[in-house]
């Protein structure tokens, strides 16, 4: 189910990521931060969401049953989908990063990291970049 | 007096040689009573076998003694007696008879030659030369039976004045002498006289095959109380009438008395034989025995040479009170196999027994010293054996060396068959401790090996691993970043802060058991024996294994007894085997092609004695004729795999009392199964 909150710039932030301490303690990050976050436990379950027309900011694990992150960018992107993803992976495979980044990701973070760069890069996605809208 | 008896009974050679002797002796003492006395008995011997030259001078010696001691009367009467015998000789000019050819000395040299111990080549030369040189033939044959068949053993030819003779052995020919000749002496054993006229009347034929050319032909039996011991043959080439009765009458008596010799020399010959094979096989038996008592000094195996007759005594005694079987016997009385060890004697120990032992002498090895209480049973065994005369007997068991170190050995003992006594067995003892050391470093590299295998494992599956570790990480640092930014809030949201840091350590705590249980993984564990509980176990695996199974997209199912079964064993080489499995399962279903990827594990219990795991998938299965040697160590079908993984895998399962197998899967994949012992659960879990 996937948590929802009210956005305070009418914002939110998406995480999809397939393990649940994960998504929990990402989800509880954003809200500490006064980001309204809604996390998904697999790619399908984002797509298949009505949050992810309302996304402004994505954070994707890359390693998932089914459909990978990798996968799921090349999606949005073919689909014309311009919100800003943020990359995390605990599997760093060689060339992942470069391919995501090739793709447009606007970070890759290798788990664990961070949450200060984490929530700076959310920042700088935001103002950086025009918000997530429905590519059309 | 001998001479008497000896002409008596027939001897008549040695009576010959008796008389001479008697003569000879007589001369020597100077009695010329005596000396006559001799010579009128020889002179009486000859004369009663018609050798009439030999008997006539004779008589004249005995007359010279009797004048010259003084019995005129008995040398007056003696006269009369040789003037008798001149007047009946034959006139000279005459065909010499075998008399007048055969003088005294000849006989008595013929007679010394023949009864005296000789050689049978030495014996069959002599004869033959003395039998053709006073025969007057020109070619002899000395022929013995051997197995039935005739054989030629000496050929005399008289040339110019000379006798040659040849010792041979072979059989006899046509060509040697007329077989129809010889056949009939040997059947009637009587001489028989031929002159070549009558030979070829009679039996043309083999008068064709001789070499020769006879006129005159003569076979005569050796034969000595009733036994034929051989038979002469004398031709002559000249005369059809060479051999005149009185000749072969005297042959007779020379041939009879070859019989005897020939006789003797067969014995003697036999003696010989014997006497050879006797001292070879003394020879062979003292070097054998020389080689024996080197080999048991030098061997490098600890020997001994021990004596039973004590402990046979006992056991004879334990038969007469009605033990007959042994084995359980000694089982009921443990305590005599003590004793019995006790009752053995030791009769020598090579070097490599004090060697072995630290001992200086036999005198140190003592029962007490050198046995431990621990292997006594194995020592009554061999007493059993010993009563039961069960050869050979190898038991594995110990010795103590007068250091106190416990040897271990091979006893080896080769028991001697009734009726032989049991004063002197040979029992050796091979030091295995060698042995034992080679099958440690064995058992260490096979463990070594498989922890290699189980290292190699977690490599493969390492990065994996950093995976798991890594996510607990990543959330750790965010429920620590988000605490933070609650504190961080005016007024500080002390309540959400609490919560999010619990979140942390919780985290912290996932972290530190995957690391655990990858180091208990990795670290190189003795074997230890635990209560396991199965279902435990598998889900403990499918922890480490999950991520990999979710990556490959494989549907997982777990069907878990709800008997909670309990097996007892090494924890970690159980996880081992059953990581194998599912990463074999895993590594199947990833394999392009491969759709609708099902992994499924179970439990259950199959009786009340079993537990039996599961571990099924759909993948490409197992190809027929590989089915049975997957199990082999070194098979693999992958192209980077060691082949190890379900060899030690069925180790592990055996070692733990249990089998392991694998069948195919329907529709497709394989199924590998193990059972194992079943146990109570643990009345007190630990924690």
């Amino acid at each position: 189910m996937p948590l929802l909150w009210p956005l305070p710039e009418n914002l939110t932030i998406s995480i999809v990521d397939d393990d649940p301490a994960v998504r929990d303690a990402l989800w509880r990050l954003m809200d500490s931060a006064g980001l309204a976050a809604t996390a998904f436990s697999s790619a399908e379950e984002f797509l298949a969401s009505p949050s992810r027309d309302e996304t402004t900011c994505l954070i994707l694990d890359v390693r998932m049953p089914g459909m990978n992150g990798l996968e799921l960018q090349r999606h949005l992107v073919a689909s014309n989908w311009k919100v800003p993803i943020i990359f995390m992976s605990a599997h760093a495979e060689a060339g992942v990063r470069e391919r995501a980044l090739q793709a447009g990701a606007v970070e890759f973070f290798e788990k664990p990291f961070n949450s200060a760069a984490l929530l700076d890069a959310i920042d700088a996605a935001r103002v950086g970049r025009a918000p997530g809208a429905p590519g059309k | 007096m001998s001479a008497e008896i000896a002409r008596v009974e027939g001897r008549d050679l040695e009576a010959m040689r008796l008389y001479e002797t008697a003569i000879r002796a007589a001369q020597e003492s100077g009695s010329a009573r005596h000396e006559a006395i001799a010579n009128e008995l020889a002179a009486g011997f000859y004369l009663q076998h018609a050798v009439a030259r030999a008997g006539r001078a004779c008589l004249e010696q005995a007359r010279d003694s009797y004048l010259r001691w003084g019995a005129l009367t008995k040398a007056k009467h003696l006269d009369a007696k040789i003037e008798e015998l001149r007047a009946r000789a034959p006139r000279p000019g005459s065909e010499p008879s075998l008399l007048d050819r055969l003088d005294l000395s000849s006989v008595v040299k013929a007679t010394t030659a023949i009864s005296t111990g000789l050689a049978p080549e030495n014996l069959f030369e002599t004869l033959m030369r003395i039998l053709v040189e006073h025969a007057g033939a020109d070619r002899g044959l000395l022929l013995v039976e051997r197995a039935g068949a005739w054989h030629v053993r000496a050929e005399a030819t008289a040339a110019d004045s000379a006798v040659e003779v040849r010792v041979l052995d072979r059989a006899a020919t046509g060509a040697d002498l007329p077989l129809s000749a010889l056949q009939y002496t040997t059947q009637v054993r009587r001489p028989l006289l031929l002159d070549d006229a009558r030979l070829a009347a009679d039996h043309p034929a083999d008068l064709r095959q001789l070499r020769s050319r006879p006129r005159s032909l003569l076979c005569v039996p050796l034969v000595k109380q009733e036994m034929l011991a051989g038979v002469v043959y004398l031709e002559n080439t000249m005369a059809a009438d060479a051999f005149p009765p009185e000749r072969i009458a005297l042959l007779e008596v020379l041939g009879s008395q070859a019989a005897v010799a020939l006789e003797n020399a067969r014995l003697y010959a036999e003696l010989e034989e014997e006497n050879r094979e006797r001292r070879k096989a003394e020879e062979e038996l003292r070097e054998s025995e020389c080689r024996w008592r080197n080999l048991f000094a030098t061997a490098a195996v600890s020997l001994w040479q021990l004596d039973f007759s004590d402990v046979e005594q006992r056991l004879d005694q334990l038969r007469s009170q009605g033990v007959h079987d042994f084995g359980s016997y000694f089982a009921g009385h443990p305590e005599f196999a003590r004793e019995a060890v006790g009752l053995v004697k030791i009769i020598d120990v090579n070097e490599a027994t004090l060697e072995l032992l630290g001992a200086r002498s036999k005198q140190e090895l003592k029962p007490d010293a050198i046995l431990l209480p621990e292997t006594m049973a194995a020592y009554g065994e061999q007493i059993v054996a010993l009563a039961e005369r069960r050869t050979p007997f190898n038991a594995e068991t110990a010795l103590r060396s007068l250091t106190g170190e416990r040897i271990d050995v091979l006893l080896s003992m080769s028991v001697p068959p009734q009726p032989a006594k049991l004063d002197d067995v040979l029992v050796a003892f091979v030091d295995l401790r060698e042995r034992k050391a080679t099958e440690e470093a064995l058992l260490r590299a096979r463990e070594e090996l498989a922890r290699v295998t189980r290292v190699s494992t977690v490599g493969e599956l390492a990065a994996s691993i950093a995976h798991e570790i890594n996510q607990p990480l990543a959330a750790m640092a965010s429920y620590a970043g988000a605490a933070l930014l609650w504190l961080q809030r005016a007024p500080p949201d002390v309540e959400r802060a609490r919560d999010t840091v619990e979140r942390t350590i919780r985290e912290g705590e996932h972290a530190a058991e995957i690391v655990s249980r990858v180091r208990a993984l990795v670290k190189k564990a003795p074997p230890r024996t635990e209560p396991v509980e199965i279902n435990e176990l598998i889900l403990e695996v499918l922890d480490l294994t999950g991520n990999e199974v979710k990556r490959n997209r494989i549907s997982l199912r777990t069907r878990l007894s709800a008997d909670d079964p309990v097996v007892r064993g090494d924890r970690i080489q159980l996880q081992q085997v059953l990581l194998n499995l599912i990463l074999n399962a895993v590594e199947a279903m990833s394999e392009p092609g491969i759709s609708s990827s099902e992994l499924s594990i179970s439990s259950r219990m199959e009786g009340a004695n079993e537990v039996l795991v599961e571990v099924r998938d759909s993948g490409r299965g197992l190809q027929a004729g590989t089915v049975e040697r997957i199990f082999d160590p070194f098979f693999t079908t992958r192209p980077d795999g060691m082949g190890m993984g379900l060899s030690i895998s069925r180790s592990i399962v055996i070692a733990h009392g249990g089998r392991l197998w694998a069948t195919p899967n329907e529709p497709r994949g394989a199924v590998f199964q193990f059972a194992l012992p079943a146990v109570e659960p643990d009345p007190y879990p630990k924690g």
